[in-house]
């Protein structure tokens, strides 16, 4: 247990400029192996985002996606997909993870600078469709790196649900985090996934005695603990809130962003505070950025790549006391109608999509326009958990009055 | 002689071979910086507390603590499929503050681990039935020399 916060920092990254508000959504269909190309996703995203704000593909003069992973819509693939040929702002800091939650943060930079008028930002990814095909998948570029390759692959140390499931056996020995309760956190998480149409999930019941008679994958993980791995694409375009107030759709703004970070990087046996997340650092940065606490959050997506990392996220944010996640999630407060915080209400990472975060992003703004399929009453401010492991970032997301 | 095919580890990688190259003789190591006596892991070219270059390979009595563990059941990687069920384990080592080992666990019952389990190194050839070759390893055991 390490309580000091040394291991990290929250970066310092300003204020919000002139603001930036999100003004339109969309997805691509969400689905097991499918074909598809990220770039055909991700086009078809930004489509669907486009058109929700009320705005056409000449519209858009910036775009925000990320160089680590193929097939992103940045600005050839833009230009080739609407035949668009103005001038169009560029920025690397888009995509999932943190940068779903980060990226409105450049954008009001560059709205503000008249870098820009209308940003898109869109994240897509084929794993399922290049798992099939044994080309890639989130373990592949952890085995290249050397530490891991030689330190931690030979045992069988390897890959994240096996990093996870020893952080989780870690927090039930540090916490007395039970089996059921990271199990309730598959289920209730499940349980939106039936209420959410573009979910894979949908219309795939589980209850906890599904769960627990589920057989382990990497002890105390079952597959119902991890992530899928499918194919999608998400996109949401923003704009000043000036110009938001003028487009069809309720106005969502930014109130917060926070961007937190371990000196450990990548190396999850390494880190000094083995069941704690960057969280700690990003979270109340963005609070006091957007003048709110927990308790004012109304509806909370989170990166859940394993049921443990939602709680683990739910305490670093300081919904609760660090550890006391698991009892939370036990009691049903995660869902969408408790009344307590309601969690990953569109099905998360492990029950709607792996498209890495940015559909947690979408589905908070359908949340705060009232639109969602399992929708909490009267939303009125939302926030984002995003994180990489060595990263992790909050965005405050307050539909204006 | 060509390096050994993954998973296996290759005793040759500059920055972590001195680690298997002291496990081929039953020894337990880790880099140790000459200026600051403090353990760097993992290895990196330079000492992350001071900056200095002199770390040297230093063996450790190979006994620890269980720190955390996880019974895995499916195999990730194809090499893993006849070694399944199998407990890959985080231990901290009494010599080495501050260093966290990945290593495989065995001759325990997955029912009797707890963290905090006393723990010591029986060295094995790890070997995997999809490549040719071995490197001797340090697995971990519950300690004979203490009862439980
Ligand atoms: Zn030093």
């Amino acid at each position: 247990m390490n309580r000091t916060l040394d291991w990290g920092r929250a970066e310092p990254l300003g204020g919000l400029a002139g603001g930036v508000a999100i003004v339109g959504i969309g997805e691509a269909a969400h689905s097991r192996a499918s074909g598809r190309t990220p770039t055909e996703m991700a086009g078809e995203a930004a489509a669907a985002a486009i058109a929700d704000a009320g705005l056409t593909p000449a519209d858009i003069d910036g775009v925000m996606a990320h160089p680590a992973f193929p097939g992103q819509l940045h600005a050839d693939a833009f230009r080739a997909r609407f035949g668009s040929t103005g001038p169009l702002w560029e920025s690397p800091l888009g995509g999932g993870m943190v940068w779903a939650g980060t990226a409105p943060h450049a954008a009001a930079r560059a709205l503000a600078d008249g870098s820009a008028r209308h940003i898109l930002n869109s994240f897509a990814v084929a794993w399922a469709t290049q798992r099939s095909s044994m080309t890639g998948g989130p373990g592949q570029s952890h085995a290249q790196k050397i530490t891991k390759r030689q330190l931690e692959v030979p045992f069988g140390w390897f890959p994240q649900p096996v990093y996870f499931a020893t952080i989780a056996r870690r927090h039930m020995h540090e916490f007395g985090t039970t089996v059921e309760q990271l199990g309730s956190v598959a289920v209730t998480t499940r349980r939106h996934a039936n209420l959410t149409p573009s979910a894979v999930m949908r219309d795939r019941r589980l209850d906890l005695r599904d769960y627990l008679a589920s057989p382990p994958v990497a002890e105390p993980f079952r597959k119902e603990d991890c992530s899928l791995i499918s194919d999608g694409a998400a996109a949401y375009v923003m704009t000043t809130p000036e110009r938001a107030r003028d487009l069809r759709a309720p106005v969502v703004e930014v109130a917060g962003v926070g961007l937190g970070t371990s000196r450990t990087g990548g190396h999850w046996a390494q880190q000094p505070a083995f069941t704690t997340t960057p969280q700690v650092f990003a979270g109340p940065a963005a609070f006091a950025m957007a003048g709110i606490r927990p308790v004012d959050v109304d509806v909370l997506a989170v990166y859940d790549p394993f049921t443990i990392v939602t709680l683990m996220q739910i305490e670093d944010l300081g919904f609760c006391g660090k550890g006391e996640a698991g009892p939370l999630a036990g009691s049903g407060a995660l869902a969408h109608d408790a009344g307590g915080i309601p969690t990953n209400t569109h099905g998360g990472l492990l029950s709607h999509s792996y498209v890495l975060g940015i559909a947690h992003v979408t589905e908070l703004v359908r949340q705060l326009r009232g639109q969602a399929g399992a929708q909490v009453a009267s939303a009125e401010i939302a926030v984002y958990g995003g994180y990489t492991g060595p990263q992790a970032s909050a965005l405050v997301l307050r539909r204006a009055r | 002689m060509t390096a050994p095919a993954f998973p296996l580890p290759d005793p040759g990688e500059p920055l972590t071979g001195g680690f298997w190259k002291a496990a081929a003789r039953d020894r337990l190591a880790f880099p140790l910086c000459g200026a600051c006596d403090r353990f760097c892991w993992y290895p990196e070219p330079r000492c992350p507390g001071c900056g200095g270059s002199g770390l040297t390979w230093t063996s450790v009595e190979p006994a620890g603590t269980l720190f955390s563990w996880s019974v895995v059941h499916h195999a990730f990687l194809p090499a893993f499929a006849d070694q399944v069920p199998f407990v890959a384990a985080v231990v901290t080592i009494d010599g080495a503050p501050g260093v966290r080992l990945v290593t495989r666990l065995i001759d325990a019952r997955p029912s009797d681990l707890a963290v905090g389990a006393r723990v010591r190194a029986r060295f094995v050839p790890l070997r995997f039935s999809t490549v040719a070759g071995e490197v001797r390893a340090p697995f971990f055991r519950p300690d004979p020399r203490r009862i439980p």
